[in-house]
């Protein structure tokens, strides 16, 4: 008969950036069950949006998370300006679309490089993060910041970029994606890569569904559902397709995010040439008063944004549903019945942000 | 095998990486590196205290100093926004790297801008400002 016994993985675990513990329960090598705990990093975020004046709140919203900070900064603000009924200018829009494919980008290399480390690829870690670092020359070109861009703002952005700068900015972006393109190349074709990753974290499309699996982690599994179909921001004007995966593994979870940067790209090129001119802001009167939801897509995948006003400068309530959150589930599925080896490349391919998570 | 083509790219070009302190880039153009005043042009109005978010800047019109909690400040750039002698502004450069939590005090002695550290949170401006 199999020894059965329980092992912990992490908070503290070379692989994880991020405290997530997960008390795995082994027959052998085998998993069989993994228990998830969470509340390592949690900083009380919903008590701070009470005492903090709704305009304010933006900066702290962008800090939920270090990576998709551009996006929630957007999801935060587009949000209350549906509570106020502000309307967006439309020059803002096409820059928060900008803005946000940038940061889907540099958040998925960064996906890449440590996805790569977590099978032990370290050159291809170092090459990922190497090009990385080019997309937050540009993100501190146009938006002042490298990870936190803090350009967004209740009733538009905070500052404009030229379109002279912008059109400047298509060569330096065509270079980088040449250059990931053949980075990428290696994750899609490369013999050892594909062996560490094919048939591994296996989740049908039905499970995807029925566990409420969202982003990248659910399209791999052939469920064509992206937040961005909403035609928030500017993203009802681009041309953009889903992209999606059938393979249900932990490889087609790496190709649905890289085939999701050529789309970024794409659709940053067509905001390049398209941004239309105007004004960037417009000026908000009053406090938010109602309740307001809002769906948006994130790097990691669907992030779900709820806010309560109360005629004051204060909101109500604040809570934000986190993607990773809602990958939680399917993780835990996933890992049942894996190697024990294969723990760390599961967990890393829902792309876990447990700061986000938690708050 | 896919990884060797990149490999030898990257062997036979420069270095990704710097060698810091020698070698420095440029502050990148419309960064937001720092906050920095001009004394004489303040007049201690304290729109920029007040409209601060993270309260990183306290103005104190009794001393005439204007000082900044580097560490608090989140480069939002309201102060600079909202300051309408244009005597705060946002630099390309950013802050160099600190030992201690410390704040960064303005002083205008005799109409010229001085700064000295002093502690963080404390309401006393340092008492020998280094120039």
């Amino acid at each position: 008969m199999a020894k059965r016994m329980i092992i912990p993985f992490g908070p503290q675990h070379p692989v994880l950036p991020e405290p997530l513990h997960l008390d795995l329960v082994l027959e052998d090598e085998k998993v069989v069950e993994a228990v998830p705990s969470l509340g390592f990093v949690h900083r009380g975020l919903e008590r701070l949006a009470e005492k903090k004046d709704f305009n304010d709140l933006v900066f702290v919203a962008e800090r939920i998370c270090g990576i998709c900070s551009a996006i929630h900064g957007q999801s935060y603000c587009t949000t209350v300006e549906a509570l106020m009924g502000v309307e967006c200018p439309e020059r803002a829009n096409w820059l928060r679309a900008f803005w946000g494919e940038l940061s889907r980008i540099h958040s998925h290399v960064l996906w890449l490089g440590l996805f790569a480390d977590s099978f032990g690829f370290e050159s291809l870690f170092m090459h990922s993060w190497r090009l990385r670092e080019r997309i937050l020359d540009i993100a501190e070109e146009t938006a002042g910041g490298r990870v936190i861009f803090g350009a967004t703002k209740i009733g538009g952005v905070n500052r404009d970029v030229l379109n002279e700068d912008l059109k400047r900015l298509g060569p330096e972006l065509r270079s980088v994606e040449r250059e990931l393109r053949g980075i990428c190349r290696v994750f899609e074709e490369d013999a050892s890569v594909k062996r560490r990753l094919v048939g591994v974290g296996f989740l049908s499309k039905e499970s995807a569904a029925s566990l409420g699996a969202v982003g990248p982690t659910a399209r791999a599994s052939g469920i064509a559902w992206d937040a961005r179909k909403l035609g928030y921001a500017a993203y009802g004007q681009l041309q953009w397709e889903t992209v999606t995966a059938d393979s249900c593994d932990c490889y087609g979870r790496c190709m649905v995010r890289v085939k999701e940067l050529w789309m970024s790209f794409d659709m940053i090129y067509q905001v390049i040439d398209r941004i239309p001119d105007g004004p960037v802001e417009v000026k908000v009167n009053g406090f938010p008063n109602g309740e307001c939801f809002g769906r948006f897509e994130q790097p990691r995948g669907e992030v779900v944004y709820y806010v309560k006003g109360n005629g004051t400068k204060y909101l109500q309530r604040f809570r934000v549903r986190t993607p990773t959150f809602a990958n939680i589930p399917s993780l835990v599925t996933m890992l049942q019945g894996c190697d024990l080896s294969e723990v760390p490349v599961i967990t890393l391919c829902i792309d876990p942000c447990i700061s986000c998570c938690e708050r | 095998m896919r990884i060797s083509g990149v490999v030898m790219k990257s062997a036979v070009s420069k270095p990704a990486t710097r060698l810091y302190p020698f070698s420095k880039r440029a502050p990148i153009k419309r960064s937001r590196g720092r906050i920095i005043v001009d004394m004489p042009l303040c007049n201690q109005c304290t729109l920029c205290m007040l409209k601060c978010p993270t309260g990183a800047i306290t103005v104190d019109k009794a001393n005439k100093t204007w000082q900044i909690d580097r560490l608090r400040c989140v480069l939002c750039g309201v102060c600079a926004k909202v300051c309408m002698r244009k005597a705060v502004v946002i630099k390309e450069a950013h802050a160099g790297p600190v030992i201690g939590k410390k704040v960064e005090i303005f002083k205008t002695l005799e109409d010229m801008t001085v700064w000295a550290w002093g502690p963080a949170g404390g309401d006393a401006p340092a008492k020998k400002p280094a120039t």
